[in-house]
C-alpha cells in the first residue's frame, strides 16, 4: 500500500516517539499503544514499521498485537458502540442490550459496518457498576440501559454529532 | 523541594489547614459545633459577617476540634444574629445579637478560655 | 490558599463522572460566582466516595451533609439554601428505599455504618491531584519514619507482625514476601504494583488510584527501602484512563517535591517509579504473566519456582503487590502492627474492599473488617435485594471464584472460609444474584470469559475450558445429556490439577461450585429441558393466558416478527383472543412488559 502524505506525517509522529525512548528494551507495548493512538488501529504495515524500528521480528510484534485485546487490527467505525460485559452489567441484562445493538446496526460485536459508520464492541468491565448496564458511544456514557432503550441511544448519538 | 524530615513537617503544618475540616468531620465525634442562624432574618441582621469572623478567629486560634456551621432559622428573630455552641457533654449555650466584636469575644473567652459570656447569653 | 468557611466535595470517581458530576462542578462554579461566595466556599473533586448507585454525590463540610444524585439543575438550590442560608436541601438527601427515612449525615447511613475504612480512608478526603492535601494529612510521614527510625529489617518485621496478607487474591503474607526479596543478595531489585484489575465487576484498585494515588506511591517507596530496590513499576490497565492520569500527576508531583528520585529526604535512599500500561489481557493479573508483559512480551505465565521475589523482572528479585495491599502499608507504619491486628478476624487482620454489584439496592465500593458475614454486607450495607426479589447466591472471586449459596450467607468472610465454601477472596468483586439469574447461564458466562482470556500456553486450560464451554452451551440450549454433569466435574478437576497458572487452576471454580450448590438447576435443564429462572432463551416460551387476554392488540403491535395472531375466540369487550406462534417467536420479550393485564407469561 502506497503511503499518502497524511500517512507520512503519522509515521513521522510515531518515529519521533520511538526515537525519544531511552531504551528499546521492553518498549514494544508502549510503542504499540502510541501507534494505535496515532493510527487508531494497527494494520500490518504499521506492525512491520514498528518491528523494523525496534529491530525485532514482525512475527513477535504480530504475536503481541493479537495477544492483547486492547490492540485492534480492524479500523473502528465513526460511531464506536461499546457495551460493557462485566458481570454486574451481564446480570442486569447487558447481553440483551448487545444483541439489540447487533440487530439494529446489522453488524456483529467486534466488527465494523461496511460503510465505516458503526462498530460494536463487547467491552470488559469499565467499573461503572452503579449504572449497569453501561453503554459507551464515542466516550459518552449511557447508564441503566435496557434493550428497549437501544433505539433511543442510537437516535441520541446520531443527533449529538449532527448538532 | 523536600530535603529533610523537617521540610516535610513544615509543609505538613502549612497544608493542614486546607484539609483539616474534612478530616475532623471524618473521624471525630467530640467536636464542638458553633452554629450561626443564617435564615433571611439572620442575614438581614448581619449574620454573614458574624459567621465570617467566627470562622477566621477559630482558624487563627487553631482550634482543630471546632466547626463553624451555618444553620437555618433558630426562631426568636428579634435577637439575630444568634450563635449556638454545642460541645458534647456540656449544656448548649446560645448567644444573642452577636456582632463581629462579640464574635471575637466568644472565640477568645468561650471557645479558647472556656468561660461563658453571661452578658450575651439567652435562653435556649 | 486561605481556609474557607465551607468546602464542597464532589465525587470524581469514574462512576460519578459517568453519571454527570462534571456538570455539577461547573454549575457550582457559576452559582458561587453569581452569589459572591467564591471566597467563602471551596469546591474540589475527590476520589470515589463508594456509593456509586447514588451518584453524583456531593458532600458539604464542615456540617458533613451528604447529597445524592445531584444534577446541574439542583446546584443553585444547594448554593442559595444551604451554603448561603444553612438550610439543608432535604429532597437531595439519601432516602432509604425500604423505610423512606432520609439521612443527613453519611455516618448514619446504613451503607456506611458497618464499614471501616483503612485502605480507602483518604479516598474522598484528599484532592488526588494535589500532593499538598496528602502531605497535610500526614502523607509521606510513614516513609520518613522508615528511613530515619527503622532498619529495612524492622520495616519487614512490622509488616509481618501486622498480619497483612495480599489483597489480590491468594492472601499470602506481605511481610514474608518482602523478606524473601530482602534475603536475596543483588545490586538491582524492583517493586511492582499490580494495578491490572481484570475481574469483571471489581473496581477497588481503580478507585484507590483515582482517589488516593499517593498512598500507593508512598507504600512502594517503603517497600523499596525494605527490600533494597531503587526502581518501581506500576502496571495499570489502559482501560482506566482516569486512574492512569491521576497516577501520572501524582508521580510527577512526588518527583517535584523530591519524594521520588535521588537522595530522598537527603538520605542515600533513591527510588523512582514509572508506569506501564496493560493492554487488556486478564491473565496479566497473574504476577509472572505481568512481568512478561512489562518486558514487552506476550503475557504468558512463567513456571514457579523460582518465585518473582527471587527471579523476577529482567531476572532480578521483584516484589509484586496489589494496589489495595499497598494502600494499607503507610497506615500500618504510622499506627502500628497491633492497631492493624485489632481490626478484622484472627489470621485475617485488617479490612477488605469489595465492589458490591448485581441485584442489590446499594451498588458501590465498601470496605469492611475481615470476618464480617455476607448477610451483613448484603442486607445491612447493601440494603437488600433489588425490587424485593429473592436472594439466590453471591459470587466472589470473579471468574476464579464461586457461588456462596443462601445456606452459607452467615459465614464470616475470611480467606480460609471462602476457600472452604468453594469460592475464593479474589480481588474483591461481590456480585449478588437473585431468583431471576440462572446458575447454569452464569457459569457459562464466566467460562466464556475464561475461554477468551486463556493465554493458550498450556493445553488443559486452552482446550479444556473450551470443551467445558461447549457442554454448558449445549445444556443451556436444551441439548444436555445425562452424563454431562459427570463430564464437567471430571474435566474441571483435571484442569485444576494440571494447569500452570492461577487462571487455569481456578477457571473451573464457577462451574464446580454451581454444580455443588445448584445441581437441581442443571438437572432441570438437562432432564426436563427447562430453565427454572427463565433466563435461558432456548428453554423458555412466551405464552398468553387466555383468561387474562382482553384482545387489546398491543402485544401484536410491538412484536418485531409479527408472530402474535388472533384466533376465533371472543375475549373482553367483543375482541379476539391473541396467541403467540411458538414456531416463529424469537423470544425477544418485547411483548411481555407491554401487556396491560399481565396476560403474557414465561413458561
Amino acid at each position: 500500500m502506497a503511503q499518502t502524505n497524511s500517512d507520512t506525517t503519522l509515521y513521522a509522529k510515531l518515529d519521533e516517539f520511538i526515537d525519544s525512548l531511552q531504551t528499546k528494551q521492553g518498549a514494544l507495548i508502549p510503542v504499540l499503544h502510541k501507534a494505535q493512538e496515532i493510527f487508531s488501529y494497527l494494520p500490518k504495515e504499521v506492525q512491520n514499521h514498528v518491528a523494523h524500528k525496534l529491530e525485532i521480528p514482525s512475527s513477535k510484534v504480530y504475536g503481541v498485537v493479537t495477544f492483547y485485546s486492547y490492540f485492534t487490527m480492524t479500523k473502528k467505525g465513526k460511531y464506536r458502540v461499546s457495551v460493557c460485559m462485566g458481570t454486574p452489567c451481564f446480570v442486569r441484562g447487558a447481553d440483551k442490550v448487545l444483541a439489540k445493538f447487533e440487530s439494529e446496526l446489522k453488524i456483529k460485536a467486534g466488527t465494523t459496518s461496511e460503510d465505516g459508520m458503526y462498530s460494536i464492541d463487547a467491552l470488559r468491565c469499565v467499573g461503572a457498576c452503579g449504572l449497569a448496564p453501561v453503554v459507551i458511544v464515542n466516550g459518552k456514557v449511557y447508564g441503566r440501559i435496557q434493550d428497549n432503550d437501544v433505539e433511543g441511544v442510537i437516535k441520541d448519538f446520531l443527533a449529538e454529532v449532527e448538532a | 523541594m523536600i530535603k529533610s524530615r523537617e521540610d516535610l513537617m513544615n509543609l505538613r503544618n502549612k497544608y493542614r489547614d486546607d484539609v483539616i475540616m474534612r478530616l475532623i468531620s471524618y473521624d471525630s465525634s467530640n467536636r464542638t459545633e458553633v452554629m450561626v442562624g443564617m435564615a433571611d432574618c439572620g442575614i438581614a441582621a448581619g449574620a454573614r459577617d458574624t459567621l465570617k469572623v467566627l470562622f477566621d478567629e477559630v482558624n487563627n486560634a487553631r482550634l482543630e476540634d471546632v466547626s463553624v456551621i451555618a444553620v437555618d432559622c433558630m426562631g426568636n428573630c428579634d435577637n439575630e444574629p444568634i450563635v449556638q455552641i454545642s460541645t458534647p457533654g456540656k449544656p448548649v449555650i446560645r448567644y444573642k445579637k452577636v456582632d463581629t466584636a462579640l464574635a471575637k469575644e466568644i472565640v477568645a473567652k468561650h471557645l479558647v478560655g472556656g468561660s461563658i459570656l453571661d452578658h450575651a447569653r439567652m435562653e435556649v | 490558599m486561605n481556609p474557607t468557611r465551607l468546602q464542597v466535595l464532589i465525587c470524581g470517581g469514574t462512576g460519578c463522572i459517568s453519571s454527570g458530576c462534571l456538570d455539577v462542578e461547573t454549575a457550582f462554579m457559576e452559582s458561587l460566582e453569581k452569589h459572591g461566595l467564591t471566597d467563602e466556599v471551596f469546591v474540589l473533586k475527590v476520589g470515589c466516595l463508594g456509593f456509586c448507585e447514588q451518584g453524583p454525590i456531593v458532600k458539604v463540610y464542615p456540617d458533613n451533609t451528604f447529597y445524592v444524585r445531584v444534577e446541574g439543575k439542583d446546584v443553585e438550590e444547594i448554593v442559595v439554601e444551604h451554603l448561603l442560608k444553612g438550610k439543608t436541601v432535604e429532597r437531595l438527601l439519601f432516602k432509604d428505599p425500604e423505610t423512606g427515612e432520609r439521612y443527613f449525615y453519611y455516618k448514619d447511613m446504613p451503607f456506611y455504618k458497618s464499614q471501616h475504612r483503612v485502605a480507602l480512608k483518604l479516598c474522598g478526603i484528599v484532592d488526588p491531584e494535589q500532593i499538598s492535601d496528602y502531605i497535610g494529612v500526614d502523607g509521606y510521614q510513614a516513609l520518613a519514619q522508615s528511613l530515619f527510625d527503622m532498619t529495612p529489617k524492622e520495616v519487614i518485621d512490622l509488616i509481618k507482625a501486622s498480619g497483612l496478607r495480599g489483597r489480590g487474591g491468594a492472601g499470602f503474607s506481605t511481610g514474608s514476601k518482602w523478606e524473601f526479596a530482602y534475603n536475596v543478595k543483588g545490586d538491582k531489585k524492583y517493586v511492582v504494583c499490580n494495578a491490572d484489575e481484570g475481574d469483571p465487576g471489581a473496581f477497588m484498585d481503580r478507585s484507590i488510584l483515582e482517589g488516593d494515588p499517593h498512598s500507593v506511591i508512598e507504600a512502594m517507596a517503603i517497600c523499596a527501602y525494605a527490600i533494597g530496590a531503587d526502581e518501581g513499576v506500576v502496571y495499570i490497565r489502559a482501560e482506566y484512563p482516569l486512574a492512569v492520569n491521576r497516577l501520572r500527576v501524582a508521580i510527577e508531583q512526588a518527583r517535584e517535591y523530591g519524594l521520588l528520585g535521588k537522595n530522598i529526604f537527603g538520605t542515600d535512599f533513591s527510588f523512582d517509579i514509572h508506569m506501564d500500561l496493560g493492554a487488556g489481557a486478564f491473565v496479566c493479573g497473574e504476577e509472572t504473566a505481568l512481568l512478561n508483559s512489562v518486558e514487552g512480551l506476550r503475557g504468558e505465565p512463567r513456571i514457579k519456582p523460582p518465585f518473582p521475589a527471587v527471579v523476577g523482572l529482567w531476572q532480578k528479585p521483584t516484589i509484586i503487590n496489589n494496589v489495595e495491599t499497598l494502600a494499607n502499608i503507610p497506615q500500618i507504619l504510622l499506627k502500628g502492627a497491633d492497631w492493624f491486628q485489632s481490626i478484622g478476624a484472627p489470621g485475617n487482620s485488617g479490612t477488605k474492599v469489595f465492589a458490591l454489584a448485581g441485584k442489590i439496592n446499594n451498588v458501590g465500593l465498601v470496605e469492611v473488617p475481615m470476618g464480617i458475614t455476607f448477610h451483613d454486607i448484603i442486607y445491612k450495607i447493601g440494603g437488600g435485594i433489588r425490587g424485593g426479589k429473592k436472594f439466590k447466591a453471591v459470587q466472589t472471586g470473579g471468574p476464579s471464584g464461586g457461588m456462596i449459596p443462601v445456606k452459607d450467607i452467615n459465614i464470616e468472610v475470611t480467606f480460609e472460609n471462602l476457600l472452604k465454601a468453594g469460592s475464593m477472596m479474589g480481588s474483591g468483586g461481590m456480585i449478588v444474584m437473585d431468583e431471576d439469574d440462572c446458575m447454569v447461564n452464569i457459569a457459562k458466562f464466566y467460562l466464556d470469559f475464561t475461554v477468551e482470556e486463556s493465554c493458550g500456553k498450556c493445553t488443559p486450560c486452552r482446550i479444556g475450558t473450551t470443551r467445558m464451554y461447549e457442554i454448558l452451551d449445549r445444556i443451556t440450549k436444551g441439548q444436555g445429556k445425562e452424563d454431562d454433569i459427570k463430564e464437567l466435574k471430571s474435566l474441571g478437576e483435571t484442569i485444576k490439577d494440571t494447569s500452570l497458572c492461577g487462571l487455569g487452576k481456578s477457571a473451573p471454580n464457577p462451574i464446580l461450585s454451581t454444580i455443588d450448590w445448584f445441581l437441581d438447576e442443571y438437572e432441570a435443564h438437562i432432564k426436563d429441558k427447562k430453565c427454572p429462572a427463565g433466563a435461558c432463551k432456548d428453554l423458555v416460551s412466551y405464552v398468553i393466558v387466555p383468561e387474562k387476554c382482553i384482545g387489546c392488540t398491543i402485544c401484536a403491535r410491538v412484536c418485531p416478527v409479527n408472530c402474535i395472531h388472533t384466533v376465533d375466540q371472543t375475549v373482553g369487550k367483543n375482541k379476539k383472543l391473541h396467541v403467540i406462534d411458538q414456531a416463529e417467536c424469537v423470544k425477544c420479550g418485547a411483548c411481555l412488559p407491554k401487556c396491560p393485564t399481565k396476560a403474557i407469561i414465561l413458561e
